[in-house]
């Protein structure tokens, strides 16, 4: 069963490139191209998308409003950013806002299809800035509802390991501490609704 | 300037040092007044004493005077000995009225001078004298009216109620006129006060616009490469990849679309590098190993290889402006690197603090092979000469099974100092 997959990017050079990359992996189909948010909700349904690869800077609706919508209208779909920039704060909005991960919008054909197959099947990579954004984010006064092994990823990709690391430390495998991962994000956009909507304050690029 | 050096001896200790200090001009000015008074008061004495005059009431206020030069000195307190001054006066200065014709005495006058001295000493209470001295000349008219003096002395004199209200008026004019005075210098110091502090608050406000403004232009230079450069980078590195796939495997044209890939990929790369250049505190050695462990992370993860970090705390160490950039792109051709050991499964980056500078290092347990050599001497030379040109010291440590390579950054403030 081909995977369907919605873009939404306003530039249309690179949506072409999308388009093609996806098309031409095995395993994967483009069910809808839009330059706009407001046109992909409209044929959200009629499409029926089970990922939805998503600009994070769009005309009208942004890609963080975006995703809450898509989540609403259906909820089992997997949103991933698309940003120029790994902009940690607009990503942890979004990641608040339910998206599973994102890809920078420069990276090599293999590295988009990696990115897209890791999502779906649970495990979307996370950087050690987002990390630390998590980590503060669950640090509040109630009561923390990740894991004992998630909060030791956590902890871990916020120490700067990657993931053969990490799996190296807690004996377990890379596929285990993507999915470890998958958990952490979901159990992220349940508990910090409110992080997505924040008015973003000092934008700290890192590049 | 040796009176200032006088006053400034009077002064109390914590004041004498802080010229701004609210009590400063208040004290300077009793002093000054006192300092003044004293020396012309020891005048007197001589040629009153040569008259055959009593000189104890002049000795007596030269010694009240300085009790209040000594009180502001011990004590910064002046209010109840210049009070306790103003008040025995009185009694020193109408018994020279008394014995030498009252209100037609050529004393009365020092009863004006007393005015003058009071005003300028404490405006705050001087113009008070204005009432306590109409009261002591109605008290001396009293006097002179009940002393029974000669009526043709009257006549002589034109009358003490001609010469009481004289004295009113001068007292009231004398006293008017000198307060004004004082009011005017006050008004004008407040005045050029007020300026200076406008003029500061002017520079502050400038200051502050320009650090905001800067701010501002950072941010707006991240958001313009967001929306322009890095848009347009991406779209030329997609339309390339598009080609490729487009053109059959050995096609002539693959290598020139390669270029172009790894072209608009390095611009993209070196871009990102220099915005976080701009918008960090590139100074600060731990947010440089941030940003470094953070790459390191990103990188590795397409591998199968496992990368960790640590760093020491570097307590308030800063780079040179340069260093930041120079140690990025060193040290992320060291990583790219290493994925061409043989064998490499973990590496290590690591920061630590010495005295004079800080020491990065990247470790990993691969082997150096011989077709690594030919590239290896490239981009060892590479990372060697940005070394030398920015001051750092560069080793490679090769052991079987380890390879690690070290850069020494120097600091501008040394733990030392």
């Amino acid at each position: 069963m081909e995977k369907r997959i919605t873009i939404i990017e306003d530039n249309p050079r690179i949506r072409e490139g999308f388009v093609a990359i996806i098309e031409a992996a095995p395993g994967y189909l483009v069910c809808g191209q839009y330059s706009s948010c407001e046109d992909a909700l409209k044929n959200l349904s009629a499409d029926q998308p089970d990922l939805v690869l998503m600009d994070i800077d769009l005309p009208g609706i942004d890609g963080i409003e975006g995703t809450i919508r898509i989540k609403k209208i259906i909820p089992a779909c997997m949103v991933l950013i698309i940003t120029v920039l790994e902009d940690s704060d607009k990503v942890f909005r979004s990641l608040c806002a339910g998206a599973v991960g994102y890809i920078i919008k420069n990276s090599g054909n293999d590295n988009i299809i990696q990115s897209i197959h890791e999502a779906l099947s649970g495990g979307a990579p996370m950087s050690l800035h987002i990390a630390k954004m998590v980590v503060q984010s669950f640090a509040r006064p109630q009561d923390s509802p990740l894991s004992e092994r998630e909060k030791e990823v956590l902890k871990g990709i916020s120490e700067g390991k990657s993931y053969s690391k990490i799996a190296l430390d807690l004996f377990i495998s890379k596929e285990t501490v993507r999915s470890h991962i998958k958990n952490i994000y979901q159990k992220l956009a349940v508990n910090s609704k409110a992080e997505a909507l924040r008015v973003a304050g000092s934008n700290k690029w890192i590049g | 300037m040796r009176f200032d050096n006088i006053v400034a001896y009077f002064l109390p200790r914590h004041i004498k040092a802080d010229k701004t200090h609210p009590r400063y001009n208040e004290l300077r000015i009793v002093l000054s007044t006192c300092l003044i008074g004293l020396p012309l008061m020891l005048i007197f004495p001589l040629p009153i004493y040569l008259m055959g005059k009593d000189i104890t009431g002049y000795l007596i206020n030269d010694v009240l005077v300085i009790a209040i030069l000594l009180s502001i000195k011990y004590f910064g307190h002046y209010r109840i000995p210049m009070t306790t001054t103003a008040i025995v006066t009185y009694f020193i200065i109408y018994d020279w009225i008394r014995d030498t014709g009252l209100i037609y005495s050529s004393n009365i006058s020092i009863l004006h001078m007393y005015l003058l001295a009071a005003i300028w000493a404490d405006k705050k209470y001087g113009w008070l004298t204005i009432f306590s001295n109409l009261f002591v000349f109605g008290f001396i008219y009293y006097q002179t009216i009940h002393a029974g003096l000669d009526p043709i002395l009257d006549n002589t004199m034109g009358g003490p109620l001609y010469a009481l209200g004289m004295n009113w008026l001068i007292t009231l004019f004398f006293g008017g006129f000198l307060a004004y005075l004082q009011y005017d210098q006050e008004r004008d110091r407040a005045r050029i006060r007020e300026l200076q502090d406008q003029k500061i608050d002017e520079l502050d406000q400038a200051v502050k616009q320009r650090t905001e403004q800067l701010g501002t232009m950072r941010e707006s230079i991240a958001t313009d490469f967001h929306d322009q450069t890095g848009n347009m980078l991406s779209a030329i590195t997609r339309q390339a990849l598009l080609l490729k796939s487009k053109l059959s495997a050995n096609d002539t044209a693959q290598p020139i679309v390669d270029s172009i890939v790894a072209n608009s990929d390095g611009l993209y790369n070196s871009s990102k590098d220099f915005l976080w250049h701009l918008n960090h505190n590139n100074d600060d050695p731990q947010e440089l190993f941030d940003y470094l462990a953070g790459h390191g992370q990103y990188y590795y993860n397409q591998f199968d290889i496992a990368f960790s970090c640590s760093a020491e705390d570097c307590y308030n160490r800063q780079f040179p402006l340069s260093a930041a950039l120079n140690v990025i792109y060193i040290f992320k051709e060291a990583m790219t690197n290493v994925v061409k050991h043989a064998g490499a499964k973990e590496v290590y980056f690591r920061m630590t603090c010495q005295e004079g500078h800080i020491t990065y290092a990247l470790q990993d347990d691969g082997n150096w092979k011989e077709a690594d050599e030919r590239w290896a001497h490239y981009g060892l030379a590479n990372m060697r000469r940005r070394s030398e040109k920015n001051g750092f010291t560069f080793r490679l440590l090769r052991t079987p099974g380890a390879t690690c390579i070290e850069i020494d950054v120097p600091v501008i403030n040394p733990k030392s100092q």
